[in-house]
């Protein structure tokens, strides 16, 4: 099945290359492994994050697209829905299965219909509009929640590390 | 060595002349629900007015046996050395817990599907706020620390109808390092030919069920409290609780887990399809991928073709099922019929699936140019490819440094 695996990221990769959405770049880290992506997201305008290019790890299973890859942003991130290393917590990351307490009753989960794209954009609106209910960061939730001049201020100097200033 | 499917049961009834007779039972049935869950308002209503004390156990165990659920209990009298934070039992239906209660006045955390009016009386606990295991674990540990009560875990996850083996053990829980008092369920309906619980199907159901049936007799037996040792690994701790409940049930441990259940659930379901109307879209939630397709029957093809189908669409949802099939049928192979599609060789036209892009997609930005950074080629040669990547990502910091410099005044 890992050729099959390759194959797709392959077809992805040119996806992404030739046709990307807005403020998205990605692709392998080397191209003699092809599990292991790395992308750059641009934070969405309009929101705090603004101005700001994340990168983050996305690691591809050898089964992949049957199973879902995990992303990982490698900057500093302070997000609800983001673990204070970097893991990304969203359902699409998360197969139909792997849930056994039920947690998530959301309906968009991982299955091969997905794609990096889709992935890397439900990430940029994860980025837009926090979900601070199913938070991973609970400190992050609870100051989005009740001090957002605090959240954005922290969240403004994210920005700036991140592009290197 | 048990297989998956004789731990689960998909139809409440069985075939034959068992059946024949349910359909003449079936009027009392109906008559029974009715007066039960006429009887169950009332002790819950009464319930509600009790403090939880062992008078109100001694109530609902009465209750229950009006109910048509009976509860036979095995307590473990020797001594306890330590007071149980965490119960830990089989799994049967969604009724174990509150027939354990009946023993142990206990917790369990909320699953998200239990209605507000039940969660206070029965003692549902909202200990899952979020996604984060972590802090779900510590939820639990404040919880029995601040209470006298303990919390109820089934770490099996999902249930199965206990009469050939036990599943996997969830180790979360295990962590804790809390107290555990292992129980063991046992479920039966004597000789009434009704499962208790099915793999699918609403949980509540259950509920109606136990009303229609003339008696459950739930089997209970408590074990002596035990605890993490020193040298011992969480697994190996989570094993031993699992031997404890296995052997007093005299059930096999299994390989399996409640993601294989889930696996197995989906399995049973996707062999017959529900028709679909000509020309729908296909849905990004539906599993089987091989059931969409434009006017296309599927039903004459051999199996060995339909997975390859399936194989293909796996790893290209997008290309419609006829064009695959076409190319298989020449190729008969599907590592080579990916490469043709993605090479180009075979021409078609995207298959649409839900277009969640719009709904997704961020407010656009008023300068397109500056937030997008596209190749105009993809270059044979991985090198290349790999050069005009790098020189994307610098292109992209270069423009957003710029952007963040004249924002700020900084130039």
């Amino acid at each position: 099945m890992a050729g099959s695996a390759l194959k797709r990221l392959m077809a992805e990769y040119k996806q992404m290359t030739l046709n990307p959405p807005e403020g998205i770049i990605a692709g392998p880290v080397n191209e003699e492994n092809f599990f292991e992506w790395e992308a750059l997201i641009m934070g969405p305008e309009g929101t705090c994050f603004e101005g700001g290019v994340f990168p983050a790890r996305l690691t591809f299973p050898p089964d992949y697209p049957l199973g879902p890859p995990k992303m990982k942003f490698t900057c500093d991130l302070f997000h609800p829905n983001i673990y204070s290393d970097g893991r990304v917590c969203i359902s699409i990351l998360h197969a139909p299965g792997d849930d056994p307490m039920g947690y998530e009753t959301s309906a968009e989960r991982w299955s091969p219909v997905q794609s990096v794209e889709k992935i890397l954009l439900s990430v940029v609106s994860m980025l837009a509009e926090p979900n601070d209910e199913s938070a991973a960061n609970v400190d992050a939730a609870k100051m989005w929640r009740e001090e957002r001049d605090k959240f954005e201020e922290i969240a403004e100097k994210h920005v700036k590390k991140s592009l290197g200033l | 060595m048990v297989e998956l499917k004789e731990l689960l049961i998909e139809t409440r009834f069985p075939p034959g002349y068992k059946f024949a007779l349910m359909i003449l039972y079936f009027p009392i049935g109906v008559f029974l629900i009715v007066c039960r869950v006429l009887i169950a308002l009332h002790t819950y209503m009464i319930v509600c007015l009790l403090p939880r004390t062992a008078a109100r156990r001694q109530f609902v165990r009465g209750m229950l046996g009006v109910l048509g659920i009976h509860i036979w209990v095995d307590e473990d009298t020797s001594p306890q050395t330590k007071t149980p934070k965490l119960l830990m039992s089989n799994y049967t239906s969604i009724l174990d817990h509150v027939v354990l209660d009946v023993v142990v006045s206990h917790f369990v955390p909320y699953h998200g599907n239990v209605p507000t009016v039940f969660q206070w009386v029965l003692g549902y606990r909202d200990l899952t706020t979020d996604t984060n295991k972590q802090q779900f674990l510590e939820n639990i540990k404040k919880f029995v620390q601040e209470q006298d009560y303990p919390v109820l875990i089934q770490p099996e996850g999902v249930p199965t109808n206990n009469n050939v083996g036990l599943l996997k053990f969830n180790t979360q829980a295990f962590e804790l390092e809390l107290p555990v008092q292992p129980m063991s369920i046992h479920m039966s309906r004597l000789s009434f030919p009704c499962a208790l619980t099915t793999i699918d199907g609403p949980k509540w159901t259950d509920v109606l069920w136990c009303f229609f049936t003339p008696v459950t007799v739930f089997k209970l037996k408590t074990h002596p409290v035990t605890w993490k040792q020193d040298n011992e690994s969480t697994e190996d701790f989570t094993e031993r609780v699992r031997d404890i409940i296995s052997s007093s049930l005299n059930l096999e441990k299994t390989d399996y887990t409640a993601a294989d259940v889930g696996e197995y659930r989906k399995k049973i379901k996707t062999p017959h399809p529900p028709p679909k109307p000509p020309g729908t879209v296909q849905s990004t939630q539906s599993y089987n991928t091989i059931s969409s397709g434009s006017n296309f029957c599927l039903d004459n093809i051999d199996i060995e073709l339909k997975k390859m189908i399936q194989q293909v669409k796996d790893v290209l949802p997008e290309v419609p099922i006829t064009v695959v099939k076409q190319d298989l049928e020449l190729t008969k192979d599907v590592d080579a019929t990916i490469s043709n599609i993605l090479d180009g060789r075979v021409v078609y036209k995207i298959e649409e699936t839900e277009s969640q892009h719009e709904s997704t997609t961020p407010k656009t930005s008023p300068d397109k140019d500056m937030t997008l950074f596209k190749a105009s080629s993809f270059p044979r040669s991985p090198k290349d490819r790999h050069l005009s990547l790098e020189e994307r990502k610098t292109l992209m910091l270069d423009t957003a440094r710029l952007k963040y410099k004249q924002k700020h005044g900084l130039i």
